[in-house]
């Protein structure tokens, strides 16, 4: 059995945009995250590399506001990355694209250009239309959805293409606190996610080909560990003041 | 003997009569705060940007925890929404996105419709201390309450509340009127009724929702 490889955590820049105040620490190779004050600039350090982010919010009328980060790293390689999201009455986008000189797993998962994408619009009671794209060095996704979010669970159905056509069938459901997923893509890869919440707790476990992710979120806590052409893992701890 | 309906009538004329708009409002408070209610809100409200809008909700209260919830069905760009505070946080649930914003209760913004839930800490003290009221009698027994605010005690552009109540005192519409006599809510109240809910109920949205803290 391969040793556990050491990985760069990037989950401060990941999650910490929202937060008005954090500072992270993960484990795996190291990493320690600064990022202070929302709307503006932020200090990011890690173990291998440092840089800047910026982000800042707008309102969009009463109805909605726009998100936007840039962030900027340099050390072993270089990062550049824009994001962009709005939500404006029933509809919302979210976009992020950027530029990784090196693959850093599992976190920045690509190296060379990428951008993901989604489109989210409200077109019933409890029903949106949902348009994903996923578009890197490695394979260009894309998705349209329907998707019901009931008090009893979560309901996805729709058609993606990803070197071919597949179908997309996905169930949350709820029970209490608790919720169970389970995802399949068939036409695709024979591969499933399993999630269990309650209102604390998130432990998921997708199964792919060759290919394994066990990760759990408690409060600040996040550990994760997985399987893809190496073993690997990491764990990261997040402090707001 | 025949006289005796219109001497009833009169005691109950009278007692209705001797009771203030104040004593009024003090029943339906000690009614509806010591469990808990639930009501649906629909009508027209200014929108903020001009015009008007329709609004469909569903208001459920715990009174002990002074937690109130708001679920919206109305307008579409608000409809599944929902919007909680509670004494220490306001939660704002975007459906669209399936985020959770939480957020300091003070000045909290209901996003979608940019009104601030103001006064629900202490509503008794923000109808008896800032405003003053006076009544008016509807043929079919039922009354309006009149509610202005006192010098300097309301948001701007504030003027006027009524509050109809039903010949059986219960509440079954809602106007709010701005400076100028000018409309900016007719709402109509129904499925009123005292409910206990506890705030864990009030606070629960889909597990898999995105927190987010500001």
């Amino acid at each position: 059995m391969k040793s556990l490889r050491p990985v760069l955590a990037f989950g401060l820049i990941l999650v910490g945009v929202t937060a008005a105040q954090e500072l992270e620490f993960s484990l795996g190779s190291g990493t320690l995250g600064l990022e202070l004050g929302r709307g503006g600039f932020s200090v990011l350090a890690s173990s291998q590399a440092a840089g800047l982010g910026w982000s800042r919010i707008w309102p969009l009328g009463p109805v909605g506001e726009l998100n936007a980060n840039l962030r900027a790293m340099a050390g072993s390689g270089y990062w550049l990355e824009g994001e962009v999201s709005a939500v404006a009455g029933p509809a919302a986008l979210a976009a992020r694209a950027g530029y990784h000189e090196n693959q850093i797993w599992p976190q920045l998962e690509h190296e060379g250009g990428y951008f993901d994408g989604s489109m989210r619009y409200r077109y019933a009671a409890r029903s949106l239309a949902v348009l994903e794209a996923d578009l890197n060095s490695d394979y260009q996704e894309i998705e349209l959805m329907s998707e019901l979010r009931d008090p009893v669970g979560t309901f996805r159905v729709g058609l993606g293409y990803r070197e071919a056509a597949h179908a997309v069938l996905e169930a949350q459901i709820y029970s209490g606190n608790l919720t169970v997923v389970a995802t399949l893509y068939p036409g695709l890869v024979s591969g499933a996610a399993l999630g269990l919440y309650d209102a604390d707790t998130r432990l998921n476990l997708a199964v792919w080909p060759e290919e394994l992710e066990i990760r759990l979120e408690r409060g600040p806590l996040t550990a994760a560990v997985g399987y893809q052409e190496d073993f690997w893992g990491w764990l990261s701890y997040r402090f707001s003041f | 003997m025949a006289k005796l309906p219109f001497f009833f009538l009169t005691v109950l004329l009278g007692l209705v009569l001797a009771q203030s708009p104040e004593e009024t409002l003090t029943e339906l408070f000690s009614r509806y705060s010591e469990s808990g209610f639930s009501a649906r809100i629909s009508g027209q409200v200014a929108a903020p940007v001009g015009g008007v809008q329709n609004i469909d909700l569903v208001i459920r209260v715990a009174s002990a925890e002074q937690v109130m919830r708001i679920d919206f069905l109305a307008p579409g760009a608000v409809a599944d929404n929902a919007f909680v505070i509670t004494p220490d946080k306001a939660y704002n649930y975007l459906f669209v996105t399936n985020q959770v914003i939480e957020s300091a209760p003070e000045g909290a913004r209901v996003e979608g419709l940019g009104f601030r839930i103001q006064n629900f800490d202490n509503p008794e003290d923000f109808a008896y201390q800032q405003m003053s009221w006076s009544e008016s009698l509807l043929p079919d027994g039922g009354k309006i309450l009149i509610g202005e605010p006192k010098p300097g005690a309301a948001p701007e552009d504030f003027a006027r509340l009524e509050l109809e109540l039903s010949a059986s005192g219960e509440p079954v519409a809602m106007r709010t009127f701005a400076t100028g006599n000018r409309p900016t809510a007719d709402l109509k109240i129904s499925d009123l009724k005292q409910e206990v809910f506890t705030q864990e109920e009030l606070l629960r949205f889909p597990p898999d929702a995105q927190r987010i803290v500001r």
